[in-house]
């Protein structure tokens, strides 16, 4: 297949954790992978870039995907993977802080999908698939602002999907249970054995369930699979 | 008259206003090396929208490319 005719990927959050995996997991499959993240990446690989971009910022978010249109002419794949967490009782939860999980979480995941959706308009097909959490349906203690961001991803899923399906785009969402990342290694041993606990599966979503889920969203055969959020460990 | 693309008179849905709007985004970037937004605060601010018509649209595209190479 030609570099012209080959996918191509953004995934962000690229740097680490989930967004490093499908990086390399699409990279294995023979798409081309635009990454991005705050600070630089140690991803080197052909078919690879990285750009520096806080998807919290709309200049930098708009920038990036028009230098994917310029350099590719298109975008298939989009994974809105980049998010932050903040776990604390809602009544010391600074304002601050409130917002900034907004901005990424929410906000950041709808620009990149307004942006992606606009390259992938040009061939009339697209898959966004953007990450939610088990923390939604099990509404657990500690994390208001953080479920409640990823609410508001599963209603921007569910509005986009109607919005975007008539551009042949597939709008869905993934809530894993907690992965064994960056973003879940700061929460103390006992709160996470607790957070397990609440789920049908108590255990960790691993790596490669969450590709495989990705897998089945982004599969040509799959442009009827749209509007939907699917959790993992029997969450929902 | 004016040909209209939002209200009343016009004759193509909102979701076909969305597609020729990103569809100049589009081409003004490919063909001419030309990147603007026309779907940012300033469009949505205008108490007259500049969408209103073919005629507003063009005034409103020349408007912001002056402002790009002023």
């Amino acid at each position: 297949m030609s570099e012209e005719q080959k996918r191509v990927a953004l995934v962000t959050g690229s740097r680490t954790g989930i967004g490093r995996y499908l990086a390399e997991h699409f990279l294995n499959s023979g798409l081309s992978v635009v990454g991005c993240s705050r600070t630089p990446s140690d991803l080197v690989a052909p078919g690879y870039q990285h750009h520096l971009v806080d998807v919290g910022d709309e200049t930098q978010v708009v920038e990036m995907s028009r230098a994917i249109g310029r350099q590719f002419g298109r975008l298939d794949i989009l994974i809105n993977n980049a998010g932050i967490a903040s776990m604390n009782s809602a009544l010391l939860t600074p304002l601050s802080s409130a917002e900034s999980v907004l901005r990424t979480n929410f906000l950041g995941s709808f620009v990149v999908a307004r942006e992606s959706a606009k390259l992938m308009m040009r061939h009339r097909t697209g898959r966004i698939v953007s990450f939610s959490s088990v923390a939604v349906p099990l509404r657990l203690e500690g994390e208001a602002i953080y479920a409640a961001t990823k609410s508001a991803v599963e209603s921007l899923t569910r509005v986009l999907a109607k919005e975007l399906v008539r551009y042949g785009i597939t709008v869905n969402a993934i809530g894993p249970a907690p992965v064994k990342t960056e973003l879940t290694r700061s929460i103390p041993a006992d709160q996470m054995t607790a957070l397990l606990e609440h789920l049908p599966l108590p255990r960790f979503t691993t790596l490669e369930e969450i590709a495989h889920v990705v897998d089945f969203l982004i599969h040509p055969s799959s442009d009827g699979v749209t509007g939907q959020i699917l959790y993992l460990g029997g969450a929902g | 008259m004016a040909l209209s693309l939002i209200g009343a008179g016009s004759s193509i849905k909102s979701i076909t206003l969305v597609a020729i709007l990103v569809g100049v985004e589009q081409r003004l970037a490919e063909q001419h090396g030309i990147d603007l937004s026309l779907m940012d605060e300033r469009a949505m601010s205008q108490s007259r929208s500049p969408f209103r018509t073919i005629g507003t649209l063009t005034d409103y595209l020349e408007a912001l490319m002056r402002g790009k190479t002023a």
